[in-house]
């Protein structure tokens, strides 16, 4: 990654192509944050999207984390029948 | 709470389907082998069972399409090679966790040492805060260390979709059951 910075600095063009498509990922990304998805893209920097990208991926990782938590409740404590019961209402 | 039925404008949502199946065969599979003990340690165990089957299933229903969910089956491979008898994911101790879950507070105190030393808001400070959070963005998304930049951006927008579709079946799932 350094060594393709340095070969891109030697010529601007490049490195505008570069930036571009760097560009259009990041607002890409920026679509699926729930918080700054409203923003306007050139107010947000790239460091900043990134940053709402590791925050919102860790706080979906804690989501994960409860929700097994309580499935695992609450299989503790409901029947298999319903299981394939819910099973089958889902895939209708 | 939305359904999860696709419709033909989302094939997104196709992987949300998958996903919801294969989730959900795991959950009665677990239901089935393992008889239901109310104890908190087989809570735990079960939760943390449940977890890495979550992963698996996500993996499973995007398949080998995607570096991130390549990673994710590797990892979750090799643990399963090391305890065969263990088909449901209960074992936890000895399978080392998989750094993109989270266990990174150590790795990010040392990044962080790289400080700037101008205060002025130039071309080089903006380059070594992206440089630092494009690493921690290394370390959240699986396999994201072996990326370059433009392919760790693509990885990373798909691996937060599906991981938000994951979410949103699980809540479904714990609604429906509770």
């Amino acid at each position: 990654m350094s060594s393709r910075r340095s070969r891109s600095r030697q010529s601007s063009g490049s490195r505008n192509i570069t930036d571009d498509q760097i560009h259009d990922l990041v607002s890409k990304l920026q679509q699926l944050l729930p918080e700054i998805r409203n923003t306007h893209s050139d107010k947000v920097s790239a460091a900043k999207v990134l940053q709402e990208t590791c925050n919102y991926i860790r706080s979906l990782h804690r989501e994960v984390d409860d929700l097994s938590e309580r499935l695992s409740e609450l299989l503790a404590t409901t029947d298999t029948a319903q299981a394939a019961i819910i099973r089958n209402l889902l895939m209708q | 709470m939305t359904p999860i039925i696709p419709t033909a404008n989302n094939p997104a949502s196709a992987t949300k389907l998958r996903f919801a199946r294969r989730f959900l065969r795991s959950l009665s599979k677990m239901s089935k082998t393992r008889p239901s003990c109310p104890s908190s340690i087989c809570v735990k165990k079960r939760s943390e069972g449940l977890k890495m089957a979550a992963y698996w299933c996500m993996a499973r229903s995007v398949g080998s399409r995607r570096a991130w969910s390549r990673a994710i089956l590797m990892k979750l491979s090799r643990g399963r090679q090391q305890h065969p008898h263990h088909h449901n994911f209960s074992m936890k101790r000895k399978i080392r966790r998989p750094t993109w879950l989270g266990k990174t507070k150590k790795k990010q105190k040392k990044k962080r040492n790289i400080t700037c030393s101008s205060s002025s808001y130039d071309d080089e400070d903006e380059e070594e805060i992206m440089k630092r959070q494009t690493e921690k963005l290394r370390e959240v998304v699986p396999g994201g260390k072996l990326m370059d930049i433009c392919s760790l951006l693509e990885e990373t927008a798909h691996f937060v979709t599906c991981l938000a579709d994951q979410v949103h079946v699980m809540q479904t799932i714990a609604h429906r059951y509770s």
